[in-house]
């Protein structure tokens, strides 16, 4: 029997879907950009002048415990140390946490912030890793540094879970550069619905190419290099048209590990960080809707476009690749771990859209945009469709993509302003275009890997260099 | 769904609405002339359609930028002229004419600096100034803006309304008092704080007592200055409100004040039937004028078996130096569960040579969780860190 009736029928029908799904996917996250962006318009995460400058006196805005694991941050620590000490907060704890790391990060934060060991007690009880000291300073600073064996970073997180001792715990990664009012922006949900708030999440912009200065950004530029310009394109992005939507529609499931903020007892309620997966931020958002929605209680995770933590992207296609493998590792893992959520009802909003649209689109959507390139080229080398077809896919996907960056680009700059050079506006707008020809479809190679490795079962982060922030100009 | 919300999804929706129809027009007028096959004419019009968008979008973000940039030249121009003649027309010779005429041809920046003086000063020139506002016809402006259906507009009108002097526009802060957004009633309060009547005062510690934290924090601080004027009345009648939350959320005002307060009857609230007000009023009982007289109180609450209680009147013994207190802190914290223990351990560590030999024994006995508790008391109290103020410690 000639393979062609089989094949050709197979084929189109294949194309025909493929091309529906690339156009839904980037037609539903076109209405979720729009979406961000009016909600960003209305303004309600933004505190006035005076209301911070009354807030940061005041004696009834909750503790915050800011929890940093540091691994081999030697490079950092010091600076990264500093600036979360001098945070605009009327009162805080810098919790970090050592995990076992085989450079200088211990000496150098001894010596630089007098500590001494103490006799901290805990008052948590999630098991870890064991705990070696725990060290704080003679200074009257409140830094406390806990160092244990190495456990990977949701098992630190645990550890300093178990001595932090305020009701509210920031969870940030050490070499996150949070802006001074970050913390009050963040506990800002906490101050409106401190009985319903569990979590709330910011912001995060790229921090390469911009002026750093004593752990803090006092110049906002784009970076220099393409790749860490287009991952601010994918963060712009993701954050307009991802957390910002999700929250309004209060189905946000990734609070970013850069720097989230939780109620302490909502996170020992539920057991704490999860260790057996890379994904530990979005595990725990997922876990906390579904305890709140199996207890019947109601609550909620939001997210706040105020408050901006600056973090190191990866700007060489080796880490970056091992990133994204593990991003996509982690939402196969937090999804698996969930999925008796997905498309039940009991579990409102997040069960019925926010679970499954990430299971289908984020989860899924590379190995299936994969396929749709890969049955294209071989479609057209085979003649089994027409080059028209083609064309259509490549315009559901990669122009549709572009047009999709471009609008993230302008409206993420309209709501916030966060780039005053014309010439940087117009450098992401280029990568924008640049981005989606070539970069994204082997960012769609290396996730469908993540893909089948997360469906495989692998574990572990692989190395991430830490180039340090650059000195001023 | 509030109507914050449904204004979003209607723009989103209007937006995508739009977005639809435009696409199906042009893949109807010019695409599908183009293209034979729809499903390619579809694509094209999508295509077309957001490159529109973009474009747009693109000419209106150069319009914002140069738009800002224009101003900003304008206002670092004329600026500097403003603030002179202000200046001069709250000392001496009146510069009304010429701030009018200012006026027409810079309207943003003759109000943004003068809210911007009117914020320093006061008395007076206060009063002069005020006057000026009411003759450029700011005063009018800003009243009418209170009644925009938009909480940014409104919330700005009062605030700038809450700088004039006098009973210009006290009916409008009473009036948004009761304003459904958050933000404009803290503007109000706050505007209303200036005029500094005692009843205005009394009102907003009410008003304070019945908000969410953050409107709460906010007005407490605000109210932090008047609190031995508002202990005269307000505060007595707030705590023998009938109302429970009331109760504790005015001992938490009162705390977070930090100030040494004269209230009468407040011994009662130590015995209150609700554990949480009674762990509040304990926490508050060091900022009492007469304080160190509730030593009975303190040991019995010690005694209670109610956690937060005992945690709180630990921290009262420690602040007051109750030495009569030790015995039930040792009680504590050798029967207590690790949060009590802690904050057991830590008021007698500030109770002299008796309550650190308590610990010392705690810590030889080695029993959990008394000795690692009395282990990090005694080393705070070397180490030379006071217990923190307001200090609070929660169980595991």
């Amino acid at each position: 029997m000639d393979r062609r009736l089989i094949l050709l029928p197979l084929f189109a029908w294949s194309e025909t879907a493929i091309i529906l799904y690339v156009f839904a996917i980037n037609t539903i996250y076109f209405v979720l950009v729009v979406l961000g962006y009016f909600e960003l318009r209305l303004g309600r995460g933004r505190l006035s002048r005076a209301d911070r400058q009354v807030l940061l006196r005041s004696a009834l805005v909750p503790k915050v415990s800011v929890l940093a694991p540091a691994y081999n941050e030697a490079a950092t620590c010091r600076d990264s140390v500093r600036a979360m000490l001098s945070l605009n907060y009327p009162n805080h704890e810098v919790v970090v946490i050592n995990d076992g790391s085989t450079d200088d990060t211990l000496n150098i934060l001894i010596d630089e912030f007098r500590l001494y060991k103490s006799a901290r007690m805990p008052s948590g009880a999630i098991a870890t890793r064991p705990v070696r000291a725990i060290y704080e300073s003679r200074d009257p600073i409140r830094l406390v540094v806990i160092d244990k064996h190495n456990g990977g970073k949701a098992d630190s997180l645990n550890a300093g879970l178990n001595f932090a001792r305020s009701p509210l715990v920031a969870a940030v990664d050490s070499d996150s550069l949070l802006e001074p009012d970050a913390l009050l922006y963040a506990a800002k949900p906490f101050l409106e619905d401190p009985e319903r708030t569990l979590a709330s999440g910011g912001i995060i912009r790229v921090a390469n190419g911009c002026q750093v200065e004593q752990g803090r950004v006092v110049q906002v530029a784009a970076p220099s290099s393409f790749l860490a310009r287009a991952q601010v394109i994918e963060y712009l992005r993701a954050f307009l048209g991802g957390r910002v939507a999700f929250s309004f529609l209060n189905s946000l499931l990734v609070i970013s590990g850069a720097f989230g903020l939780f109620s302490r007892d909502a996170v020992l309620g539920a057991g704490g960080f999860e260790t057996a997966t890379v994904g530990e931020d979005m595990e725990l958002v997922v876990r906390l809707h579904r305890l709140w929605r199996e207890r019947g209680r109601d609550y909620r995770i939001v997210f706040v476009s105020e408050p901006v933590c600056w973090t190191e992207v990866p700007e060489t296609a080796k880490i970056l690749h091992r990133q994204r493998n593990r991003w996509q590792r982690g939402t196969v893992e937090s999804i698996g771990l969930h999925r008796k959520m997905l498309l039940n009802p009991r579990f409102g909003v997040v069960g019925m859209f926010g679970l499954p649209y990430f299971a289908l689109f984020e989860m899924l959507g590379p190995a299936v945009e994969l396929a749709g390139y890969l049955l294209t080229i071989a479609a057209l080398l085979l003649h089994f469709v027409a080059a028209g077809v083609a064309l259509l896919f490549f315009e559901a996907s990669v122009l549709y993509g572009i047009m999709l960056s471009m609008s993230a680009v302008m409206l993420a700059e309209l709501s916030a302003r966060r780039y005053p050079s014309p010439a940087d506006i117009m450098r992401l707008l280029l990568t924008a275009i640049l981005e989606n020809l070539g970069l994204r479809q082997l960012m769609t190679v290396w996730r469908t890997q993540g893909l089948i490795d997360g469906l495989a079962g692998k574990r572990g982060w692989g190395a991430m260099e830490r180039r340090g922030f650059r000195p001023p100009r | 769904m509030s109507s914050g919300k449904a204004a979003v999804w209607l723009k989103t929706l209007g937006a995508a609405g739009a977005f639809a129809a435009s696409i199906g027009l042009v893949e109807r007028l010019l695409a599908s002339r183009w293209i034979g096959a729809w499903p390619l004419a579809l694509g094209l019009a999508v295509i077309l359609v957001q490159s529109g968008a973009i474009a747009l979008l693109f000419l209106w973000l150069l319009l914002v930028k140069a738009m800002a940039r224009y101003l900003q030249r304008r206002a670092d121009a004329v600026n500097p002229v403003i603030r002179q003649k202000l200046a001069l027309h709250v000392v001496g010779p009146d510069q009304s004419r010429e701030l009018r005429a200012l006026r027409k041809k810079h309207p943003r920046e003759v109000e943004a600096r003068l809210v911007e003086l009117l914020a320093t000063i006061a008395g007076p020139q206060r009063d002069r100034l005020s006057a000026l506002a009411g003759e450029l016809g700011l005063t009018a402006q800003w009243s009418a803006q209170c009644r925009s259906r938009r909480v940014a507009v409104r919330r700005r009108a009062i605030e700038k309304l809450g700088h004039l002097s006098g009973a210009r526009a006290s009916q409008t802060f009473g009036a948004l008092l009761s304003d459904p957004d958050d933000e404009v009633r803290i503007a109000a309060s706050r505007a209303q704080l200036r005029s500094g009547a005692e009843a205005d005062l009394e009102n907003l510690l009410v008003l304070a007592t019945a908000q969410p934290l953050l409107t709460r924090a906010l007005l407490a601080e605000e109210l932090k200055p008047f609190a031995q004027l508002l202990s005269r009345r307000a505060i007595p009648q707030l705590l023998a409100a009938a109302d429970r939350d009331r109760v504790r959320v005015t001992l938490e005002i009162i705390e977070a004040w930090q100030k040494v307060l004269a209230l009468p009857g407040f011994d009662a609230l130590l015995h209150h039937r609700a554990a949480d007000v009674r762990a509040q009023a304990f926490r508050v009982l060091p900022y009492l004028a007469d304080a160190e007289q509730a030593g009975a109180e303190v040991s019995a609450a010690l005694q209670s078996g109610v956690e937060p209680v005992a945690a709180a009147a630990a921290y009262a013994a420690a602040r007051l130096k109750l030495d009569c207190a030790i015995p039930a802190l040792i009680a504590c914290l050798d029967e207590g569960e690790a949060g009590l223990a802690l904050a057991a351990a830590h008021a007698l560590a500030a109770l002299g040579p008796r309550g650190l030999q308590a610990l010392e024994q705690a810590v030889l006995r080695g029993a959990q969780p008394a000795a690692p508790a009395a282990l990090e008391a005694l080393e705070r109290a070397r180490i030379g860190r006071a217990w923190q103020a307001g200090g609070q410690w929660t169980g595991a």
